[in-house]
């Protein structure tokens, strides 16, 4: 349930945004999740549904972006997106790799009524 | 009213092992993340390689458990700086009570500090602490699919130290097949085969350390002279 400690980090950065711009109800909240975070969309929801209880989030929208695991061959230069989990340049059969996408947690936008 | 954030939400985790990755290179002491399932064999790793090591290298250790001493216990008879990091049902360590673990610890008398951290597969891969090098410990009977299941943890560490390798012909692990599953997902990583308890496999991960120290240092000695 690693979920539940990423959406704990999340509601820390939620209650600062909301606070700095005096929002008294956040109605919507946007994320952006890289897939090699391994988050179970449903897992993520049901944390948030639980963590936002009593605070100035409770009953906000969760809307959530994946990023693909994006890689780049740090022989050939070539960028690829990472498919069944297989880290192995097809042009040049490289297995040294920059992450480029794929690991993000980005509290995108925050919603909400002041 | 949409409020544009853009904000990482692990970036103070970050900043701070950023902090502590500057104090390592500072006391040019190295640090060593362990991280694998709970009964893999961590300590036992630690108990064979502390007395190993400690000829050479002065050695710290950070024992990260979600409850009891009783890892911590069982390496205190080497009298070595050694912080008890209870998490209290958090399944791993993060870079604040690692920064302030290592503020308790004699940094300048230090080499090498081992951090053994909560035993789970997943939330520490995801929590920098500014180790200098993450160690995934897998043992055999935990089954040769973790690779594949564990993908971010199995693609940020230096090095798989395979343990209970003695175990092999009595358990589910193809060895082949994890090497495969392993080659395909991070195919620079070396594997070091290991049966902790009898002491097969240690003088090679003795070796490794013995080189990611050396590597280390020099990258230090670089950074000084750019």
């Amino acid at each position: 349930m690693h979920e539940l400690t990423m959406i704990n980090q999340i509601f820390g950065l939620i209650e600062e945004v909301a606070k700095e711009h005096d929002i008294e109800k956040v109605t919507r909240v946007k994320l952006q999740v890289g897939e090699l975070r391994q988050f179970i969309p449903s897992m993520l929801h049901f944390a948030f549904e639980a963590v936002s209880k009593g605070t100035v989030a409770q009953g906000a929208q969760l809307d959530i972006d994946y990023i693909p695991i994006k890689v780049r061959c740090k022989n050939c230069d070539n960028t690829f997106d990472v498919k069944e989990q297989t880290y192995i340049c097809p042009i040049c059969d490289g297995c040294d790799l920059d992450i480029v996408t794929g690991k993000e947690v980005i509290l995108e936008t925050v919603e909400g009524d002041t | 009213m949409d409020y544009k954030v853009m904000k990482k939400v692990l970036e103070a985790n970050e900043f701070l092992a950023g902090d502590i990755r500057r104090l390592l290179a500072e006391k040019k002491t190295v640090m060593f993340n362990l991280i694998s399932s709970p009964g893999s064999g961590k300590t036992t790793i630690l108990e064979k390689t502390i007395p190993l090591l400690s000829s050479k290298y002065k050695i710290g250790i950070i024992e990260g458990d979600v409850e009891t001493e009783r890892d911590a216990q069982r390496l205190q008879r080497f009298d070595l700086p050694m912080v008890l990091i209870n998490t209290h049902g958090a399944c791993h360590l993060d870079s604040e009570t690692v920064l302030s673990a290592l503020q308790e610890m004699p940094l300048d008398d230090l080499d090498i500090i081992f951090v053994e951290n909560v035993g789970n597969l997943v939330c520490p891969a995801e929590f920098d602490i500014g180790e200098n090098g993450k160690i995934a410990v897998l043992s055999t009977p935990e089954g040769d699919d973790k690779p594949q299941k564990y993908p971010l943890l199995f693609r940020e560490c230096k090095l798989v130290l395979l343990n209970k390798i003695d175990l092999l012909s009595v358990v589910n692990f193809s060895l082949s097949d994890f090497c495969e599953d392993l080659s395909t997902l991070n195919g620079s990583i070396p594997i070091l085969e290991m049966a902790a308890t009898s002491g097969m496999g240690v003088d090679e991960w003795l070796q490794w350390i013995e080189q990611a120290v050396q590597e280390e240092r020099e990258a230090w000695l670089q950074e000084t002279n750019c």
